[in-house]
């Protein structure tokens, strides 16, 4: 098997801000092969946007990656300078935001972006640029592609400002694309075009592919692998069909209970009780376990992300096969 | 008469068109444009029957939320007649006792500065459902019936989650005991895991109150799970009004099956998506004929010109669509989609 392209080792990302630290991002491993999509799964505060962000070098004080290493083709994201991490920025690793306009100037044409876009990694003339510019806008199947260069955003409806962003990711072709709650915004509809859209260019590309939201079920519908985050942590890590089908960590199999179509017509829907932890001052061990029906004792202490095959889990009492978790060891 | 024999809520022929302003000597003369018109609703027919869970669901811009403002007598229609209980929504202003809305966003929806017990306790006190004397009992009752710890009720809105704050809210629209309630995507704003608690919730209390709800979601696997009856808009008309229970895999209309068809599914692994062309029109200018027509993969001509009439095709069931009256039964065309 050839060496992942992206590998993510225990990493640690912090906000401190008046004298309290808050750990959004713990001990989170995961690996991404060329072609293949993960899911990143969980609730608002689950630290799964802080992780695309940790990847995409976009930690700002008072945040900052505490510990831990990203290894992009063997060098550490982590560890580098300001101005390598602007090299590879947009242009080995793009970033989709939920908003558009995170991505987008109101201001400036989107032929003027896009073109920047180009010319801030690679000497080519301005008429190449825009050529490329327009065939990226028609590769995310936006009609009038030519025309679209003039436009500003404002003159764009939210699917189609979100297209032009996922063309502004896949200009440089990059090797992997973080793409943050990109279709949660929009209507069924059109998340089904962008879906249409993403899955096509992984497909013809062979990019790598973090996808970042809270539906379980877009995930299932176009990821290799999930990781299911809660409380910062990864606590259950595998192939879609194991983790979706028998998942293993209580909070996966109550996430999946909770959605409406899952029960019969009209009955109660099973409910996770309770609330997410307050991340200033987690629960002690286990964040999940004052919420779980199966906690002991045990669950006091921080289990460890467990071996398990065909998917990892993070539980002491983990929903069916052997039990494998061992407590985490503090570092 | 009593309020009994009435429906909920009936509404016939409404439409709702805003920027609409008397053509002005400037406009006459061709010296200033003519301001555009939204044309949110257009002749929408809706009854409700005292007790039913009705959900109602489109696209952005298709004037779903439109609908419920009107409903629940915050808005007066341009054409047509709405009435709750048999009173004029917009005019009468009993109907605000029976019928109260809840919004999407928790937070926005509740005064910051107001405590829990004011919010929820200020309406009743003031249409005498309480006295001062009354009053922290009456508050606690409506609080723990959502949920709510009835000691919070001295805290401000800031000091709760997102879920809590949607209890709150709906502990505030039940106050005053309507019998109707209009949910504007109240969930639409929770993590799933607290979406299922609020819904469970809005069952439960359907079955203690009786209350009768327009729920309004843009969520098609919660309101197909909840409500008996789903309605369809697309550009401020109803498309499609269909039993729940059939809904998935009963629906008539071109645009309700595409819609089913591209919600994503937790069983469905590795998907190839099909994706329905085009975004949706702009009420502004809306398409003539079937509003559907230009991203319907059947449309013939007719649908072109002339607008479909939403028509009985089953028990309980509406559509508007022009192929119904064509020999072509809706199931041979299932595959064509």
């Amino acid at each position: 098997m050839s060496a992942p392209l992206l590998e993510v080792r225990n990493l640690c990302t912090r906000f401190r801000q008046g004298g309290r630290e808050l750990r959004a991002v713990e001990d989170v491993s995961f690996t991404l092969s060329a072609g293949k999509t993960l899911g990143l799964v969980g609730e608002s505060g689950s630290g799964k946007s802080v992780t695309g962000f940790s990847i995409m070098g976009l930690i700002d004080p008072p945040g900052r990656i505490h510990a831990g290493q990203i290894l992009y083709r063997g060098q550490d994201l982590a560890r580098m300078s300001r101005r390598q991490m602007r090299q590879l920025q947009g242009n080995r690793i793009a970033m989709v935001f939920q908003d558009p306009m995170m991505t987008l100037n109101p201001v400036l044409r989107i032929g003027v972006q896009m073109i920047e876009a180009i010319q801030a990694h690679e000497r080519v003339d301005t008429a190449t640029a825009r050529a490329r510019a327009r065939d990226a806008l028609a590769a995310t199947g936006i009609p009038s592609p030519e025309s679209r260069l003039d436009a500003f955003p404002h003159q764009l409806s939210g699917g189609m400002r979100q297209r032009v962003a996922i063309a502004i990711a896949m200009l440089n072709r990059p090797d992997i694309i973080i793409a943050d709650e990109p279709t949660t915004a929009l209507d069924v509809s059109i998340q089904a075009q962008i879906l249409v859209e993403v899955q096509e260019l992984v497909r013809q590309t062979g990019m790598a592919l973090v996808w970042i939201t809270h539906d379980l079920s877009v995930v299932a519908g176009i990821a290799d692998e999930i990781a299911v985050m809660y409380a910062g942590r990864i606590v259950e890590l595998g192939p879609v069909d194991p983790v979706l089908d028998a998942p293993r960590h209580p909070y996966t199999a109550g996430l999946i209970a909770s959605l409406p179509g899952q029960a019969a017509h009209g009955a109660r829907l099973q409910q996770i009780p309770g609330t997410a932890p307050n991340m200033y001052a987690p629960p002690p061990g286990c964040a999940f376990a004052p919420r779980c029906a199966h906690a002991s004792q045990a669950c006091l202490r921080q289990p460890a992300l467990g071996p398990g095959a065909p998917q990892r889990v993070r539980c002491f009492h983990p929903l069916s096969g052997p039990v494998s978790a061992i407590e985490e060891v503090t570092a | 008469m009593s309020a009994a024999e009435h429906p909920v809520l009936d509404l016939r022929g409404i439409s709702k068109r805003f920027g609409e302003q008397k053509r002005s000597v400037a406009v006459r003369l061709g010296l200033v444009p003519q301001k555009p018109v939204v044309h949110a609703l257009d002749g929408v027919d809706l009854t409700i029957a005292p007790g039913e869970f009705v959900g109602l669901v489109g696209e952005s811009g298709s004037g779903k939320s439109t609908l419920g403002r009107i409903a629940a007598g915050l808005m007066r229609p341009s054409d047509g007649s709405a009435r709750v209980y048999g009173r004029d929504a917009a005019r009468d202003k009993a109907v605000h006792r029976d019928v109260q809305m809840i919004f999407q966003d928790p937070q926005a929806s509740l005064n910051p500065r107001l405590r829990v017990d004011q919010a929820v306790g200020e309406a009743p006190l003031v249409h005498g459902m309480t006295d001062k004397a009354g009053f922290d009992a009456y508050v606690s009752d409506q609080l723990a019936r959502v949920g709510l710890d009835p000691a919070v009720r001295s805290r401000f809105p800031h000091q709760f989650s997102g879920g809590q704050r949607q209890r709150i809210n709906i502990a505030r629209a039940l106050a005053l005991r309507p019998r109707f309630l209009v949910c504007d995507e109240s969930i639409a704003a929770l993590d799933v895991s607290i979406q299922a608690q609020i819904l469970n919730l809005f069952m439960d209390l359907r079955a203690q109150l009786n209350l009768t709800y327009l729920f309004i979601s843009h969520d098609l696997r919660a309101v197909q799970h909840v409500c008996d009856r789903v309605v369809i808009m697309y550009l401020g008309r109803i498309v499609e009004d269909i039993p729940a229970t059939r809904f998935a895999t009963g629906a008539n209309h071109p645009y309700t099956r595409a819609l089913l068809a591209e919600l994503p599914d937790l069983k469905q692994r590795r998907k190839t998506w099909v994706a329905m062309k085009g975004e949706i029109p702009s009420p502004i200018d809306p398409p003539k004929g079937c509003h559907f027509h230009p991203r319907c993969p059947l449309a013939f001509d007719r649908c072109r010109i002339e607008r479909p009439a939403l028509r009985q095709v089953g028990a309980a069931h509406r559509s508007a669509c022009h192929l119904n009256d064509t020999n072509d039964q809706p199931t041979s065309r299932q595959g064509s989609l």
